[in-house]
């Protein structure tokens, strides 16, 4: 329940963000502040998808737990976290005003095309895509580490608690090998032809 | 490698957020380039020069190093 209103703030949080952003990319600024101007309404924008990715992560889980657990005995609040999780979802959704913001040379390419990602892709610049790449490899290897210490933490729990995690512990270690593998094969140079 | 965007941008009155519509880019771009975190691709740099009308070495300098 807690989890669910936690929610409900972070996406009303995000939504006073967004609001705030398309609101401020109305106003004129004088040309000496309009970097700063423009600094502050992307900020605002990426403030506001931080707190819709919250709210999608945490009422994913909720709905998870709320189904393993509560289902039977509180329906309501298993259901109230699917519900959250599809707004959170649709919350995603850029807006074009927002979007107009953060980059505004992007044109969102057809969704019926078979070349979506990669049109998706070209959208962003070079120094749009390097970000991009930084953020992804620091996240790699978070997740990565990440999943690593889980694994050991549940192998200690499974231990000290008689309460098996085995089939979560192969789950973990299911997925570091399709990172590893999946990563190491994109690296690897394509045959000479 | 450095280079002299901000004081092209203030020779021609420019801001981040201008050139960036010049050149075709994302302000962070800008932003970035100018904070020598990122070396553009040769497309970007030339788009940067053009909106400078500068030859690209003027605008973006290499050292001797670099170059050898």
């Amino acid at each position: 329940m807690i989890t669910n209103l936690v929610v409900i703030l972070c996406l009303l949080f995000a939504r006073y963000q967004v609001h705030k952003a398309e609101k401020g990319s109305l106003i004129k600024v004088d040309f000496v502040l309009e970097d700063t101007h423009q600094v502050r309404l992307e900020r605002l924008a990426y403030t506001a998808v931080t707190y819709i990715q919250i709210a999608l992560s945490l009422s994913f889980t909720a709905m998870i737990i709320g189904f393993l657990l509560l289902r039977d005995s509180e329906p309501g609040i298993a259901l109230w976290s699917s519900l959250l999780l599809i707004v959170s979802f649709a919350s995603l959704v850029p807006s074009e005003k927002i979007i107009r913001i953060t980059n505004p040379n992007f044109k969102f390419p057809d969704p019926q095309s078979k070349n979506y990602e990669q049109e998706y892709m070209n959208q962003f610049d070079d120094g749009e895509k390097y970000v991009m790449l930084k953020a992804l490899y620091k996240l790699y290897s978070l997740v990565t580490w990440g999943l690593v210490l889980l694994a050991f933490a549940l192998m200690f729990y499974s231990i000290f608690t008689d309460d098996s995690q085995l089939v979560s512990i192969i789950g973990i270690g299911l997925l570091i090998l399709l990172i590893q593998v999946s990563y190491t094969i994109r690296l690897k140079p394509s045959k000479l032809k | 490698m450095k280079n002299r965007l901000k004081e092209l941008r203030s020779r021609d009155g420019l801001n981040q957020t201008e050139l960036a519509k010049r050149a075709r880019i994302s302000r962070q771009t800008v932003s970035l380039i100018e904070r020598n975190e990122y070396m553009p691709s040769l497309l970007i740099a030339v788009r940067i020069a053009n909106v400078f009308q500068e030859p690209i070495e003027k605008v973006f300098l290499f050292s001797e190093e670099e170059l050898s």
